[in-house]
C-alpha cells in the first residue's frame, strides 16, 4: 500500500484588498474547504476551468502561497511548520518559469541553475547531459537560450524544474501553447518520469489532455470540489456523451429538439447555449461518437424545416461535464429546458404551465419567466402565492416580477415579504431597480461594495432601468479610489464585464509600470480620467 | 562545501553574465565612455572650486569628489546587485532556484555583487583610474594620497560596514515594493538622499543645523567620511576620530541591516498571502 505524500485537509484562501497595512475587503474566495490526497508516485491531476483556483492551490502546495485555514502536509511534514525540509523534496513548473540569462548558453544557465539548488560539479554535470539527452537537448546545448523554440523551451522549463530530481513534480498547466508534436513529445517525457516514481501533480483546464496522462484526479469549480477520484470512475459518468454543436433557425427550435431526444434514440439531451434574432447556438448529446451521429440529427433537423448553419461534432468540454454530470439534477434539467425556450423566444409547450406549481423556486422562476406574456393572470397569481412562501421561493418571485418591470405586482407582494432578512432586502432593491425606482441608488451602491452581495448585484446589474444606471453612474465618480479599484476588481471577474462596462458608462485601461511591473488603472467615467 | 558551492555558484553566475556581457559590446563601450565623461566632468568642476573651502586644504577637488564617487558606486552597485538583480531574477527564474535549495539572502546577495564587481573593474575601475591618472598631469597642485597597510584596512572595514547597512536600505527597497505594490519610497530616499546628504559633492558639515541628523542615518555617510579622513589626513582605525566613527556607522548601519531584513521578509509573507509571490 503505498503512502499519502500530499495531503490536503479542510483548506481555505480567500484574497484580500489591502491598504498598506489594513486588510481590506474580501475580493474572492479562491478554495473553499478542499481536502484530498495523493499517493506516492501517482500521476495527479488538478482539473478545472480558468480562474477556477487550480493555481492558487499549486501555489499553496509549493509553498508559494499562504492559506487562510485548513492544513498541507507534502511526505508527512506540515509545509506551516517546516517549510526549509519541505522546499527540497519539491520543485515545480509554472508555465515555462525559467530562463536564466537569455543570451547564454542552455548548458550554463542550467549549471547555474544547478549550483543554485545546491549540487555538487559532478552531479551536476551529469544530472544535465542525463536532461539534455533525454530531452533531446544535448545537441543544441551550447545555442542561447532566447534562440529556442517555443517546444524547446518548455522543455528546458522542465529541465530546470527535474535538475534535482524532486520526489514531487507540480505543473500548471505545462503543455498551455505548445503545438500537438511538441505537447506528444513533453506529455511521453512526463509519463515516463512518472513511471520512474516521480509524483506529479498537474493541471490543465480540458478534460482530454487529463485523460491521457492521470490516474487520479480532482475537478475544482469556483474554489469548491466537484470531483475526486480516479479517472476511470470517471470516465464511467461520461463516456456515453459526445457533443454537436449547431448552430441554426427554427421558430420551434425547442420543440423539434425535444423531439429528437425522443425520436433519436442516441440523442440524450440538448441545451441552447444563446439565441439572437433567430440564430441559435444548440449543443447536443449523444450517446455515440458525435462524428457518427451528424448524419441522423442533420438528417432529423433538416426534415423538420431546421435551416442549418453550421453542425460540428464537438469535444466534451470541461463546462460539458459540469452541466451534464457533476450538477446533474432534475430540477437544473427542466429549469435549462424552460430557458431555452425563454431565450428563442419560442411558443411554450402547454404541459409548462404545469411547471408553475413546481415545488422547485427555480423550475417555478422559470416558468414563470416563460410564461408570464402568454398567461399573464396566472402567473401573478403564482408569483403572489410564491411571495407568501419560503425564503427561496419569495427571491424568484422577486426576481420575475423585476425581469417582468411588474411594479403593479411588486406593490401588492411587498407585504408579504420577510423584509427584515437581509436577503430579502437585496432582491427587493434590485428589482425595485429593474423597475426603474432612482429612489434605490444609494442603496444599490452599498450592496455594490459590500463583498457577499457584490456579484449578486453585477449579475442583475446590466438589467437595471436606465435612469437608475445612469445616478448609479454618477455615484461612481464620487468613489475614493480604493472602492473603486475593488469595483473594478469585481467587474473583472464577472462574466459580463463588457456588458457591466457599458452599462455604467466605463473605459477601462490598465497598464503595468515597467519598474514595478504593478498593474495601473486608469479608469474613465463620463470621459474624466479617475 | 559551503564555500566551495558559494565559489562554484559564482562562477557559473559569472559565466553567464560574461556571455551577456560579451554579446553586447556597444553596451559596454557606452559604460566605459560614461566613466571617462564622469571623471573629466570632476576635473572640470576642480578648476573653479577653492579645495580649501572644502574643509580639506591641501586637497584638490578631483580627488576629494572621486572619493564621495567610488562610495557612492557602491551604493549604486548594491542597488543593482539586489534591488534590480532580485526583480530580474525573479522574471526569469533564477531566484525560484535559490528559494528551493533554502539558499540565505547574504549569500545570494553576495554571489551577485562579487561576480558584478569583476564586470566593474572593465568598466568602472580601469577607464576610471586611467582617466584621472591622465588628467592629474594637467594639475599643478599635488594631492597627498595616503595608502599604507592601516589606511587599506580602515578603507575595507568602513566598505564592510556600509555594504551592510546598504544592503539593508536595499532589503527595504524590496521588501516595501512587495507589499506597498506601487511606488519605491526607499529607493527614492537612498537615491536622492545619498547623492545630496551623504557629502558626496562637499562636506556634511556644510548642512544648516536641523539637517545634521541626515548623514547619520546614510550608511553612505560613513564610508566617505572615513575613506577621505584615511586617504586625505591619514586618520587610520587606530586614532580615537576614527573608531568613534566606525563603531558609530557599525550601530547606525546594523540597525538599518536588521530593519531591512524584517521589512523584506514582511514584504514576501505579505506577497504570498496576497498571491504575488512566484
Amino acid at each position: 500500500m503505498k503512502k499519502n505524500i500530499i495531503e490536503v485537509n479542510n483548506l481555505y484562501k480567500e484574497y484580500y484588498q489591502y491598504k498598506v497595512f489594513k486588510k481590506g475587503k474580501l475580493l474572492t474566495k479562491a478554495l473553499n474547504n478542499i481536502s484530498f490526497k495523493v499517493k506516492e508516485g501517482d500521476f495527479f491531476g488538478l482539473l478545472g476551468q480558468n480562474g477556477a483556483g487550480k493555481t492558487t492551490l499549486l501555489k499553496l502546495l509549493t509553498t508559494n502561497l499562504q492559506k487562510t485555514a485548513g492544513s498541507i502536509h507534502i511526505d508527512g511534514i506540515n509545509i506551516e511548520e517546516n517549510i526549509r525540509k519541505v522546499k527540497p523534496n519539491i520543485s515545480w513548473m509554472f508555465g515555462v518559469d525559467y530562463e536564466g540569462y537569455g543570451w547564454s548558453s542552455i548548458e550554463r544557465n542550467l549549471k547555474l541553475a544547478a549550483y543554485y539548488l545546491g549540487m555538487k560539479q559532478n552531479q551536476a554535470e551529469k544530472r544535465i547531459k542525463e536532461l539534455l539527452e533525454y530531452f533531446g537537448l544535448y545537441h543544441k546545448r551550447k545555442l542561447d537560450v532566447w534562440r529556442m523554440s517555443a517546444g524547446m523551451q518548455a522543455k528546458y522549463s522542465l529541465a530546470a524544474a527535474m535538475l534535482k530530481k524532486p520526489k514531487i513534480l507540480f505543473l500548471d498547466e505545462p503543455l498551455l501553447g505548445l503545438d500537438v508534436p511538441a505537447k506528444e513529445t513533453l506529455r511521453n517525457f512526463l509519463v515516463e518520469l512518472n513511471k520512474e516514481g516521480t509524483t506529479i501533480v498537474y493541471t490543465d483546464h480540458q478534460l482530454q489532455e487529463m485523460e491521457k496522462v492521470c490516474n487520479n484526479l480532482i475537478i475544482i469549480e469556483q474554489g469548491n470540489k466537484m470531483y475526486d477520484g480516479s479517472l476511470d470512475n470517471l470516465k464511467q459518468q461520461y463516456r456515453d456523451a459526445q457533443v454537436l454543436e449547431l448552430t441554426c433557425q427554427s421558430p420551434t427550435i425547442n420543440k423539434i429538439l425535444l423531439s429528437l431526444t425522443k425520436k433519436v434514440k442516441t440523442v440524450t439531451d440538448y441545451e441552447i447555449i444563446d439565441s439572437n434574432e433567430g440564430i441559435h447556438q444548440v449543443k447536443v448529446y449523444t450517446t455515440i461518437d458525435s462524428k457518427k451521429a451528424l448524419l441522423p440529427v442533420g438528417n432529423y433537423l433538416k426534415r423538420n424545416k431546421v435551416i442549418i448553419e453550421t453542425l460540428n461534432a464537438g469535444l466534451l468540454s470541461l463546462e460539458d461535464v459540469f452541466k451534464k454530470f457533476l450538477k446533474k439534477n432534475n430540477h437544473h434539467k427542466t429549469k435549462k429546458q424552460l430557458q431555452g425556450f425563454h431565450k428563442t423566444k419560442e411558443q411554450p409547450l402547454q404541459r409548462h404551465t404545469t411547471y408553475l406549481k413546481h415545488k422547485h423556486h427555480d423550475v417555478r422562476e422559470a416558468a414563470c419567466q416563460l410564461l408570464h406574456q402568454k398567461k399573464q393572470q396566472q402567473v401573478e397569481r403564482v408569483l403572489r402565492n410564491m411571495s407568501k412562501m419560503s425564503k427561496p421561493m419569495q427571491i424568484s418571485s422577486l426576481n420575475v416580477i423585476g425581469n417582468t418591470r411588474n411594479i403593479g405586482l411588486l406593490q401588492r407582494i411587498k407585504k408579504h415579504l420577510q423584509t427584515r432578512d437581509k436577503d430579502i432586502q437585496v432582491h427587493l432593491t434590485i428589482a425595485q431597480a429593474k423597475i426603474g425606482d432612482t429612489g434605490t441608488t444609494t442603496k444599490l451602491l452599498h450592496y455594490l461594495l459590500t463583498e457577499k452581495t457584490t456579484q449578486l448585484l453585477l449579475t442583475h446589474l446590466p438589467h437595471f432601468h436606465k435612469n437608475v444606471l445612469n445616478i448609479l453612474s454618477k455615484l461612481l465618480h464620487k468613489l475614493n479610489k480604493h472602492n473603486l479599484k475593488y469595483l473594478i476588481y469585481q467587474i473583472e471577474k464577472n462574466k459580463h464585464t463588457q456588458a457591466l462596462y457599458n452599462a455604467l458608462d466605463i473605459k477601462y485601461k490598465e497598464q503595468r509600470n515597467r519598474k514595478t511591473h504593478m498593474k495601473q488603472t486608469k479608469l474613465i467615467i463620463h470621459g474624466k480620467v479617475r | 562545501m559551503g564555500i566551495y558551492l558559494f565559489w562554484k555558484r559564482i562562477q557559473a553566475s559569472f559565466l553567464c553574465q560574461w556571455d551577456e556581457f560579451w554579446t553586447f559590446k556597444i553596451d559596454l563601450w557606452i559604460n566605459i565612455l560614461n566613466t571617462i565623461l564622469e571623471v573629466a566632468m570632476w576635473f572640470f568642476l576642480a578648476k573653479i572650486v577653492d579645495p580649501a573651502t572644502l574643509g580639506y586644504a591641501e586637497v584638490g577637488y578631483l580627488p576629494f569628489v572621486l572619493v564621495g564617487s567610488v562610495a557612492i558606486f557602491f551604493v549604486d552597485n548594491v542597488y543593482s546587485n539586489f534591488t534590480e538583480k532580485f526583480s530580474s531574477d525573479r522574471d526569469s527564474g533564477i531566484y525560484k532556484m535559490s528559494y528551493l535549495s533554502n539558499m540565505g539572502i547574504l549569500q545570494y546577495f553576495f554571489i551577485n555583487f562579487l561576480t558584478s564587481i569583476v564586470f566593474d573593474i572593465i568598466t568602472v575601475f580601469i577607464p576610471m583610474i586611467a582617466t584621472f591618472s591622465i588628467l592629474l598631469q594637467f594639475v599643478t597642485e599635488n594631492t597627498i594620497f595616503y595608502l599604507g597597510m592601516s589606511n587599506v584596512v580602515t578603507i575595507l572595514v568602513a566598505l564592510a560596514i556600509f555594504i551592510l547597512g546598504n544592503l539593508g536600505f536595499q532589503l527595504m527597497t524590496v521588501g516595501s515594493t512587495l507589499f506597498l505594490k506601487e511606488g519605491d519610497p526607499v529607493g527614492f530616499f537612498m537615491e536622492q538622499f545619498n547623492r545630496l546628504f551623504s557629502g558626496q559633492l562637499f562636506p556634511t558639515t556644510f548642512l544648516p543645523n536641523f539637517l545634521l541628523f541626515l548623514p547619520k542615518i546614510l550608511p553612505a555617510a560613513y564610508i566617505i567620511l572615513i575613506w577621505r579622513e584615511t586617504l586625505f589626513k591619514n586618520q587610520t582605525i587606530f586614532d580615537p576620530g576614527v573608531i568613534n566613527l566606525v563603531i558609530a556607522g557599525f550601530v547606525v548601519n546594523i540597525i538599518i541591516f536588521f530593519i531591512g531584513m524584517y521589512v523584506f521578509y514582511y514584504g514576501i509573507n505579505r506577497a504570498k498571502i496576497e498571491g504575488r509571490w512566484f
